[in-house]
């Protein structure tokens, strides 16, 4: 098991994900008294990486960028250190999204905070909007609309599950947020480079807070024809065609259970296992 | 041990690049996605003017991804990008 | 500009939300339900009921009597609770109706029994075990009602816990009253374990969900 189903509930059977505990949140608190009601946020922007007040993150990046291996690395571990401390995200196969979308309520898609920031992405409708947010907290988005650009589309059950399968095929995987907050309140539809956590772990070897996936995607070669249909949906680097043996060919190690090579085909010849049963893969998240 | 390649130095003429979530033009563009934009403040209850200068700020987010391309620069209507690899590097 | 799949600006009129706009609680409500419902006055009016009355008879009466109050306590809840209408509870109305029902289930009542456990319990936030489509759950750690039948009607009373017919009644009225089949059931209770938990489970399909 991850650390996430080690703290947050979670089985060898049901992973942390399926424990309707992890989406469970009030609507209401009572103010305590002395604590007045959160006014405004500071500044959001981040400062400029030469700056002193610039995160560890962009500082590993200007080191990066100066060819300091040995303060990138330093400014690296330390980070992951700490974030195997938290809850973080996870990758999540697009029909255990479908299961954990009945327990997440209510469902509002909205604009991906990621995709705004990296390709200043406005989603300002149903058709456009990539992330949902789960959970009584998407009842107050309007607090902080700037978060939202404005808007968000609750949805019911059957359209949430038909909004994720839809991006799905159009190429976007699938992640659960545990950060910060003391439920999951998103799930993210994904790709590189425009995801933040996933830019993160593979550019950056921040490994920590973004884990794995339950599963381990296997081809297998008896049904696999070599079409092809599969290629280019992997974000992680695992998926290629191997010309020596004509078929598809998926490295275990750089594998994150995402799925989104077995939704693509068209023969069912790739197959989930079970990460945590198969000895040299059940510690890799 | 990650290996680290000096990368180019993209500096912003902030007077020019003052409503750069409207513009968009370095962010889509790059091949590598270098740059970031956020807005400089959240306000209760309010949605930021990506139009009123200074309300978003861009930002060189993951410049050990800048292969030097020089598109940014190209497609800026501004003209507030410069992209230069460090003197001490092309000596 | 690029053929990527968000790359289109549209220019649509900037959100700006009324300032009054309150996501949270009217204090007045939830002052007016305390002192109406408060636990201790409640305790204190069974004690004068009970005193004198053989065990069984006692426990009977308090039955009684907290079951008539849970009805009570939430009929004035749900009342109040519509008269004093927050923007968290607009969106939720508004999200239940746009998406034909289907998010009414469990936040609509949920927001009632909120309301009345905060209102007259020792709780800035009520403790939600689970809130899905199937259920909804929530546990009482701290609660005034056993501590004053604890003190007033004492321990051999409190033991069998007459309370949690109040508890059962509340929930049970609130989501009926939003037109869902429920059945309310106690989990764990403070006489026994650490907490009191109820659950509500969903029976079928109601506000054509």
């Amino acid at each position: 098991m991850c650390r996430m189903c080690d703290s947050l509930g979670g089985t060898a059977e049901q992973p942390w994900y399926k424990n309707p505990k992890n989406f469970s949140n009030r609507m209401y608190k009572l103010r305590e008294p002395g604590k007045g009601p959160q006014m405004a946020a500071g500044g959001n922007a981040e400062p400029d990486a030469g700056d002193q007040r610039a995160s560890p993150f962009a500082q590993a990046v200007e080191a990066k960028a100066n060819g300091d291996a040995d303060t990138f690395n330093k400014i690296i571990s330390d980070m992951n250190a700490r974030a195997s401390l938290r809850p973080g995200c996870q990758v999540v196969p697009l029909h255990e999204v479908l299961d954990v979308l009945d327990l997440g309520m209510p469902v509002a898609a909205m604009q991906c905070i990621c995709r705004k920031e990296t390709r200043a992405c406005e989603e300002c409708s149903l058709k456009e909007y990539t992330g949902l947010g789960l959970g009584t907290g998407m009842l107050k988005w309007e607090r902080w609309p700037e978060r939202y650009r404005g808007k968000v589309e609750f949805l019911s059950s059957k359209q949430a599950k038909e909004f994720v399968e839809y991006w799905d095929k159009k190429g976007f995987m699938h992640m659960l947020m545990q950060e910060g907050g003391d439920f999951i309140g998103g799930m993210c539809n994904c790709d590189y480079p425009d995801c933040l956590p996933i830019r993160q772990r593979i550019d950056y070897g921040l490994t920590a807070q973004l884990l794995k996936s339950e599963y381990v995607c296997f081809v297998d070669w008896e049904k696999c024809n070599g079409c092809g249909d599969c290629l280019g949906r992997c974000d992680f680097n695992a998926l290629k065609y191997e010309a020596t043996m004509e078929k598809a060919h998926i490295d275990q190690f750089q594998c994150f259970g995402c799925g989104l090579c077995e939704t693509a085909c068209p023969r069912n010849a790739i197959e989930y296992r079970d990460r945590k049963k198969i000895s040299g893969l059940a510690r890799v998240w | 041990m990650t290996q680290c390649y000096v990368a180019p130095i993209i500096e912003i003429d902030r007077e020019r690049c003052t409503t750069p979530f409207a513009c968009k033009k370095c962010l889509q563009i790059c091949p590598t996605a270098v740059f970031g934009v956020r807005e400089t403040r959240q306000v209760r209850l309010e949605e930021t003017d990506k139009f009123a200068p200074g309300s978003f700020r861009l930002r060189v987010a993951y410049r050990d991804k800048c292969s030097g391309c020089n598109r940014c620069v190209d497609v800026c209507p501004e003209s507030a990008l410069t992209v230069r690899m460090p003197e001490e590097v092309l000596e | 500009m690029t053929g990527s799949l968000h790359s289109v600006v549209k220019e649509r009129e900037r959100v700006v939300f009324p300032k009054d706009w309150t996501f949270d609680l009217a204090e007045e409500m939830v002052e007016a339900i305390g002192e109406e419902f408060s636990p201790s006055a409640a305790v204190e009016e069974l004690a004068r009921r009970v005193a004198g009355k053989p065990h069984a008879e006692g426990v009977a009466t308090a039955e009684a009597y907290f079951e008539d109050y849970g009805r009570r306590w939430m009929g004035r809840t749900l009342e109040l609770g519509e008269q004093y209408r927050d923007r968290t509870y607009e969106v939720l109305l508004q999200a239940a109706e746009t998406t034909g029902g289907d998010l009414a289930f469990p936040h609509v009542p949920e927001r009632f029994v909120e309301i009345a456990y905060l209102s007259t319990q020792p709780l800035y936030s009520l403790p939600i075990v689970e809130n899905t489509r199937h259920r909804f759950t929530f546990k009482m750690v701290f609660c005034d009602t056993f501590k004053a039948l604890e003190d007033q009607c004492g321990p051999e009373m409190a033991a069998t816990l007459p309370c949690r017919k109040a508890c059962l009644a509340a929930v049970g009225r609130a989501f009926r009253d939003k037109g869902f089949d429920v059945e309310v059931v106690q989990d764990s209770s403070l006489a026994t374990d650490e907490f009191c938990q109820f659950r509500t489970e969903r029976r079928a399909a109601a506000n054509g969900a």
